[in-house]
């Protein structure tokens, strides 16, 4: 399944296993899972959250740099 | 499909605080968190009813929802930003206080480098000596301090939060800069000097995450641009080091700081700064020597 992951307004189409959940997606982009807040489709959730084809993701970052 | 469930009620978590053995909604974080920035308050006499409170924003996460905040606490707030002149940087985040400032109807005041030392961060850098963040530092505190006493407030609050607290505390600790760690803490300023304006940092205890959290459950807007100058290469090891540990031990960042506030009045005792608070000879500002840093580096740069 593909997911459409948005970070700091840059766009990109992961492929993933069906049924992964968003901690995989997480190990797959190299994104620690403390250093973010995600949300699935607008909604906040937790790692454990499982993703389906065609969701939006959307991680914000929360080391500020300044 | 399983969904995992907040700690209070059936709806669904949001956030794991695996410190707090607690899984929470939207609507119990929120409250949790509230609840927290309040006790802090509290606990450390940082605020009294009648204070105007001169709050320092940048636009990002942390100041602004410090500053949300204490409005919907009904503490008199006016907001302060230091325009530091930063190309690509400051002017993105301006818009974003504007913006939270002008919604709640908050008073906004901006000063900036360029008025106030004769150039801005990048024209600084440009004949630098040191690193960009060290006149940044010195020169923001200074006029922040100004600012604050300006518009007559009685406190100036800054969004500092756990981990800028837990990376300070452990950075002066591994640099045996005690006496650093002496004027460090939750409340920082001498209350005497009418010069000084008290600075407090309610947000000590509210992690980077809870605060971002925070933000995107209330609906605060925020800057999330990186500043240019931003990377210190001790503080980045640092804040590792502390992720790792609070990873593998959760609650590690609020023992630190717990623990560094048992100490803080045994340091204070220790290094009792003996002398009078003078003023400076150039601009008038207290300092503990006879030129405040800021004069002595400002001079550094013209």
């Amino acid at each position: 399944m593909k997911v459409e992951v948005i970070i700091r307004d840059k766009k990109k189409k992961i492929t993933l296993p069906d049924n992964s959940r968003m901690k995989s997606l997480l190990e797959k982009i190299n994104a620690k899972e403390e250093e973010y807040v995600f949300s699935r489709n607008g909604k906040i959730v937790l790692s454990d959250e499982k993703l389906k084809e065609g969701d939006k993701i959307k991680l914000f970052p929360v080391i500020s740099g300044g | 499909m399983i969904k995992v469930k907040c700690s209070l009620c059936n709806k669904k978590a949001v956030i794991e605080l695996k410190y707090a053995n607690k899984k929470l909604c939207e609507k119990h974080f929120t409250l949790f968190y509230e609840k927290r920035v309040r006790r802090t308050i509290v606990k450390n006499s940082m605020l009294r009813r009648k204070d105007k409170v001169a709050v320092g924003v940048s636009g990002g996460k942390d100041s602004l929802v410090l500053l949300y905040l204490l409005h919907k606490m009904r503490y008199n707030v006016e907001a302060v930003l230091i325009d530091e002149g930063i190309k690509g940087y400051r002017d993105k985040t301006i818009p974003y206080v504007e913006k939270l400032c002008k919604e709640l109807n908050i008073p906004l005041h901006v000063f900036s480098f360029k008025e106030e030392y004769g150039k801005t961060l990048n024209e600084t850098v440009k004949k630098r000596k040191r690193p960009a963040c060290s006149y940044c530092g010195v020169f923001r505190r200074s006029l922040l301090n100004k600012a604050a006493r300006r518009i007559n407030a009685d406190k100036l609050a800054i969004g500092h939060n756990l981990d800028d607290e837990t990376q300070m505390i452990l950075m002066n600790f591994t640099r045996s800069e005690l006496l650093r760690l002496a004027r460090a803490g939750p409340v920082v300023g001498i209350v005497e000097d009418d010069r000084f304006v008290q600075r407090i940092k309610p947000l000590r205890e509210c992690s980077e995450k809870e605060n971002v959290l925070y933000a995107l459950l209330t609906g605060i807007k925020y800057s999330d641009v990186e500043c240019p100058y931003a990377g210190e290469a001790f503080r980045s090891t640092v804040r590792e080091c502390l992720n790792m540990m609070e990873e593998k031990h959760p609650g590690t960042k609020l023992g630190i700081l717990h623990s560094f506030d048992k100490l803080l009045p045994i340091l204070k005792e220790h290094f009792q700064e003996v002398g009078e608070v003078n003023a400076c000879k150039v601009c008038g500002e207290p300092t503990s020597g006879e030129i405040c840093k800021s004069c002595q580096m400002k001079k550094e740069i013209t």
